[in-house]
């Protein structure tokens, strides 16, 4: 595998909804530069434990060899990891869930508010891009998004090509849902070549939807997204701008209130 | 813009549902054969709830964005919901999926994964019991629904709008609550006004109906009333209603007529949401 990644830099930022703290965050970054590996998913709000499966999911990522690993060879093992994370205190309950001649036996341990999410499993949108020589690779399912900006201009967008394209119904990975058939139906693959110079931006959906409506507007959304992360600026200084910039756009009600993570990424 | 203030622990929203528990209510729903009336809200209202404390669940906690109350009326105008929460008005949503009356199981078909079904046992939780005595003061129910409101008002004032749902056969006996109902209306947040929706449970046997943008298409004067009574959808709930596959327009109420209100609980934004669609 080349160390083609070496001499990037990167600079990222993950912030909470407007008026949840930092630990209701369901949104996960993982970032391993050397290798050129990067990662974002967004987990969905309606299922527990989504914020330890986006988290999951982006560390594996970029631990893997890989360029675009299959999600078969990936997925299972990552799916029972989650299991064994949020299994304690509720094994008997989920072991009854697996066997299918048993769906009704329980643990009466299990609060009823818990069982439907613990069944279901844990959900989130993927984004991952890995750069080997002169090339990037990405893989995605749903609405996290790819941004590549070369010499002032906007040149790759991917998933999402269009800001309409958005809705609150993304497609997800599930933390207990087939490994095959899911990333098979709806997972994207994306690859392309990169120069000296190059940026690429990977957002959560509302930053990315924000993004994308500048742009189609004719504006450069990243002139705005360059000060932040100027490089010169210590990290806490760029993650207080960071901050500000976001908080910002949400008073002045530009960006939708969600969970915002974004990886600025220069080759 | 009105009705986009964040939901959430800090800002929490309110519920506060408004029951008719009349003896009209023991009648069946749509045209005859059907179950009692009063069975159908009952049922409607505890999976409501059910879906609400689902959308709260973090982890392996229930975070409190929402407060919810249910006031019944019939013989008497009060709160009804049961067991350890009996009289209280307004209990944080952590609060009430902690303390049902009593967790039932149900029989639900699930996919199997396989392209079949399977049936799974799924435990429902209940609230509210079912009643039905007495005639049908809506227009007190309403009155208590604008000091309750008021009061979370004045705690929380930059909350998403509260949101009253008033499921009835339509017969108020107590006056004309079209007058009641725009007072409640007249109450708001700094998010916007407070949001008025009915659930029109009759048993008249027409086709049911969601959340209509005209009262032309309604069968009785009762629904025509209700519906007139109930506020416009806000426009990000229209969204998710089209999204969820209903055909709404910008005139579109929160009404509903023998139909289930539990989607409205769904057209809240809380963030990313599980589309059964999207998951394969």
């Amino acid at each position: 595998m080349a160390l083609s990644g070496v001499g990037l830099g990167s600079r990222a930022f993950r912030l909470p909804r407007q008026g949840y703290d930092l630990d209701e965050c369901q949104d996960a970054l993982a970032v391993d530069a050397e290798r050129g590996r990067f990662a974002i998913a967004d987990g969905a709000a309606e299922s527990p434990h989504a914020a330890l499966w986006a988290q999951l999911l982006v560390e594996e990522f970029v631990r893997q060899n890989d360029p675009l690993p299959r999600w078969a060879n990936w997925l299972p093992s990552l799916q029972d990891r989650w299991l064994s994370a949020i299994r304690s205190p509720y094994s008997a309950f989920l072991a009854s869930r697996s066997s299918s001649e048993d769906g009704g036996q329980r643990s009466a341990d299990v609060p009823w508010y818990l069982e439907p999410g613990l069944t279901q499993g844990a959900f989130a949108t993927f984004l991952g891009l890995v750069f080997e020589d002169n090339s990037w690779y990405a893989l995605a399912v749903g609405d996290s998004c790819l941004f590549q900006v070369r010499r002032g201009e906007l040149i790759r967008t991917f998933p999402i090509l269009r800001a309409a394209d958005f809705s609150n119904a993304p497609w997800l990975v599930g933390s207990r849902t087939s490994p095959i058939e899911v990333p098979n139906k709806n997972g994207l693959q994306q690859y392309g070549e990169c120069q000296p110079g190059d940026r690429f931006w990977l957002m959560t959906d509302a930053l990315a939807q924000w993004f994308l409506l500048q742009s189609e507007a004719g504006a450069k959304p990243w002139l705005s997204l360059e000060p932040l992360i100027y490089p010169g600026s210590s990290d806490d200084e760029a993650q207080h701008a960071f901050a500000a910039w976001i908080e910002g756009l949400r008073n002045e009600r530009r960006l939708r209130n969600d969970d915002v993570t974004l990886v600025a990424i220069s080759q | 813009m009105p009705y986009t203030a964040e939901i959430s622990r800090s800002n929490p929203t309110c519920f506060l549902f408004l029951v008719d528990q009349s003896k009209s209510m023991l009648g069946p729903i749509g045209g005859g054969l059907g179950n009692k009336k009063a069975d159908v809200v009952a049922d409607s209202l505890n999976r409501l709830l059910y879906t609400l404390v689902l959308r709260c669940v973090w982890g392996q906690t229930v975070l409190d964005r929402f407060h919810v109350g249910v006031i019944g009326y019939g013989r008497q105008v009060r709160p009804a919901l049961g067991g350890g929460l009996a009289e209280r008005v307004l209990v944080p949503i952590g609060e009430l999926a902690r303390n049902p009356l009593r967790v039932e199981q149900r029989a639900n078909l699930v996919d199997d994964g396989r392209g079949g079904q399977v049936e799974q046992i799924v435990r429902s939780p209940v609230w509210f019991e079912a009643a039905g005595d007495g005639k049908t003061p809506m227009c007190k129910a309403l009155e208590q629904a604008i000091q309750i409101v008021s009061g979370f008002l004045l705690e929380h004032p930059a909350c998403y709008p509260p949101l009253v749902v008033n499921l009835s056969d339509g017969e108020a006996t107590d006056g004309n609550p079209e007058e009641t109902a725009k007072n409640l209306g007249e109450l708001a947040s700094e998010d916007g006004a407070v949001l008025l929706f009915n659930g029109h449970i009759s048993s008249s046997a027409s086709q049911a109906i969601e959340f209509p943008d005209a009262e032309s298409g309604l069968p009785d004067d009762y629904a025509r009333r209700l519906f007139r009574m109930s506020s416009l959808l806000p426009p990000a709930m229209l969204q998710s209603a089209r999204q969820a596959g209903l055909t709404v327009t910008a005139d579109s109420r929160g009404f509903v007529f023998n139909a289930d209100l539990a989607s409205v609980v769904r057209f809240l934004d809380i963030g990313t949401r599980v589309d059964p669609k999207n998951l394969r």
